[in-house]
């Protein structure tokens, strides 16, 4: 049983045997390319060929359902020639046409092929394939290889693929093929000149045989006109594709060439510890490790570059080959998994970012009382030296790798139920869900000293290393008596936050200032009436026989307090916090 | 040197030579041309004679037109131009020329023998 393929030889119809069809689509190709050197009759002898061939054909059959079959085709080739009868006949007449001929011939039948050199191999010979068809020797390939897999083992996979994909060398013509004429930067433009300037060609052999026409009948020669624009427009058509192919290419190919190269840096950059780029969080938050999301990146594009690339060459030339069918699952498939694998990856990363933040607070007991003076200051870690991983501070605590960060604030409150002060350490810190956030928040590890009434809080906490980043943060709020008198040592400058008190003073402006907690509520005792320290600040205020009136604008904002004798009071404020009315 | 060689260059020549001749005594399609050169043995294998067609007609000695057929596509009937008609004659009288010149070299040598 045999498929058989449809075709048109100069306007008859044909069923013809796939393998016939092959073996007459293979003669027609050898006699194009052995009258390439004559571009402008090319497709006209070509195609008075098929006409001839077809009417050989027509001859033959014995009626309309047969089909052409081998040895139908194998008679016409007898009748016609063998290929090289048709560029002899060339040959013979112009001697000069010879040597330019023979350049030709070389050129068409010994473009190099990318095969696996099994004759020459370590693993499955792709490397020593490699070196045939780049020219190069085989070991700096294989030096090559032995690098890049530093790059995350890209070029482990890189080389899988081409183990799989590029077919053996086999028969000697293919072992002759692997060898053939290099293919270079400067061969593939040669290609893309050739194709160019074959269309320019037709365009002129076109419109030298419109001049050449007889205008005697009008209108036949105004079918001509339209039938040159039509092939005009046709040919640019080509020009336009051609020259998108050769785009394609270029594309495809900067593409391949940055990828690899990216990878490659990024991963050996990693291996030797610089850290001086800093990948997107999506690597460090991911399931997957990082080596193997990179690997999934690079599968993922360099695939459809390479669909692009040899799409670029088919464009180009009708002659390259098609990848196989094998190939072209192989590669679908690679690619959907690593598509897969990303869109898995981003799934997870998206349901670890909707992250709950959990809570973990100490309360310390403190031995101070009523009419005690405190001093609050920070701390900063002594000598210290940072370095970056998975882009966080980290630094070495007891020869362990910790994260570092500063992200410390401090408030001083009322205690509502006691006379005793305390210190309450508010540990924070975010995770997949309540549980998780919770221990994250947990592994927070931060300190202070109090001696003779003096706090000591660190600036700084530290806490276990993890590629996720879990927004680690410490509230220290310290709770005291009314009675007690705090004062802001400078350190604590750019670790307060929203320190209420009377005065509305904002919290940079606190320090270096004593505040008394009283029933109102915290009291600066040696600030400045009026215009302090402070910048930017417009003050009011009036006193009536029965109350008072105060209007303060400063950077915090407006505040309009009206007080009156019977002890009600009406505070509106507008701030960075919104607009609030008492 | 092969003799394949000098025998083709030979008939190269001639086979122009005598397209025009086949084509001056009417216009015909490929495959006419194709029978009567085949009936006089001029011709071992049918591809030779299209390059051959087209240089000729692009060296403006032939011209063609299409013209329907009762068995098929439309044909490509080739006619001589006034060009060829000229490049015929001239051909004629060379080949005239090379015949008597051959005949009487080769008869000369054959009787020194």
């Amino acid at each position: 049983m045999n498929k058989t393929v449809n075709i048109n030889l100069g306007g008859i119809f044909f069923h013809i045997d796939e393998d016939a069809y092959i073996k007459l689509k293979k003669y027609l190709d050898a006699i194009r390319r052995s009258l390439s050197d004559d571009p402008q009759g090319k497709d006209e002898i070509l195609h008075d060929i098929e006409a001839r061939i077809g009417e050989l054909l027509e001859e033959q059959k014995k009626n309309d359902r047969q089909v052409v079959n081998m040895a139908a085709i194998e008679r016409v080739i007898n009748i016609m020639g063998k290929p090289e009868d048709y560029a002899g006949d060339e040959a013979l007449f112009d001697e000069e046409l010879k040597s330019k001929q023979h350049k030709q011939k070389t050129h068409n039948t010994k473009t190099r092929k990318l095969f696996r050199d099994t004759e020459d191999k370590f693993l499955g010979g792709v490397s020593s394939g490699l070196a045939h068809y780049f020219d190069i020797d085989v070991t700096i390939i294989r030096l090559i290889w032995f690098i890049s897999i530093f790059g995350y083992g890209t070029g482990a996979l890189a080389y899988l693929i081409l183990w799989i994909i590029l077919p053996e060398a086999k028969t000697t013509a293919e072992k002759l093929q692997m060898q053939g004429d290099p293919v270079t930067v400067s061969n593939i433009e040669k290609k893309i000149k050739e194709e160019l300037s074959d269309v320019s060609d037709r365009i002129k052999s076109e419109y030298e045989n419109l001049k050449k026409k007889d205008y005697s009948n009008v209108k036949s020669g105004l079918q001509e006109v339209i039938d040159f624009i039509i092939k005009l427009v046709n040919i640019l058509f080509q020009f336009v594709e051609k020259t998108v192919g050769a785009l394609l290419i270029i594309i495809a190919f900067i593409t391949l060439v940055s990828l690899l190269i990216g990878s490659f840096s990024l991963g050996s950059l990693e291996f030797l510890n610089v850290s001086a780029i800093e990948y997107p969080p999506f690597f460090y938050n991911s399931i997957f490790p990082m080596w193997m999301l990179n690997v999934l990146l690079f599968v993922a594009i360099a695939i459809p570059s390479i669909s692009l690339f040899t799409l670029g060459l088919r464009i180009l030339s009708k002659e390259n080959k098609r990848l196989s069918r094998t190939t072209k699952s192989v590669l679908t498939g690679l690619w959907l998994v690593a598509i897969l694998g990303i869109a898995v990856s981003a799934i997870e990363l998206g349901l670890n970012h909707q992250s709950k933040s959990n809570i973990v607070s100490v309360k310390k007991t403190l031995n101070i009382k009523a009419n005690d003076t405190i001093t609050i200051q920070m701390h900063s870690k002594e000598n210290l030296t940072y370095t970056q991983k998975y882009g966080q501070k980290t630094i070495l605590e007891n020869n362990i790798e910790k994260r570092y960060n500063n992200h410390v604030t401090v408030a001083v409150r009322e205690t509502k139920d006691s006379i005793n002060s305390y210190l309450k350490i508010i540990k924070r810190a975010s995770g997949k869900n309540l549980k998780n956030a919770k221990n994250n928040a947990e592994t927070i590890s931060y300190h202070y000293t109090i001696k003779d009434k003096q706090l000591v809080l660190d600036n700084y906490l530290t806490a276990i290393l993890r590629k996720q980043r879990f927004s680690q943060q410490v509230t220290v709020i310290l709770y005291v008596p009314q009675g007690v008198t705090v004062f802001f040592d400078d350190t604590t400058a750019d670790c307060l936050d929203d320190v209420r008190n009377i005065q509305q003073i904002n919290d940079d402006d606190m320090i270096n200032h004593y505040f008394k907690m009283t029933a109102q509520g915290f009291d600066c005792t040696d600030c400045k009436k009026g215009n302090d320290n402070q910048d930017n600040e417009w003050k009011t205020s009036k006193k009536h026989n029965k109350g008072s009136f105060k209007v303060k604008i400063d950077h915090n904002g407006l505040d309009i307090k009206v007080k009156s004798d019977s002890k009600d009071s009406t505070a509106i404020t507008f701030d960075k916090n919104g607009f609030r009315i008492k | 040197m092969k003799i394949e060689n000098t025998k083709a260059q030979m008939r190269k020549g001639i086979l122009e030579f005598c397209i025009l001749g086949i084509l001056e005594r009417k216009p015909a399609y490929t495959s006419e041309i194709l029978v009567v050169l085949k009936d006089a043995e001029l011709l071992v294998v049918e591809g030779t004679i299209y390059p051959l067609l087209t240089r000729l007609k692009n060296a403006g000695l032939l011209s063609y037109k299409w013209e329907e057929s009762t068995s098929g596509p439309p044909r490509k009937y080739y006619a001589i131009t006034e060009n060829g008609a000229l490049f015929l004659k001239e051909l004629n009288t060379t080949w005239h020329n090379l015949s008597k010149a051959v005949n009487i070299v080769t008869t000369k040598t054959n009787q020194n023998e």
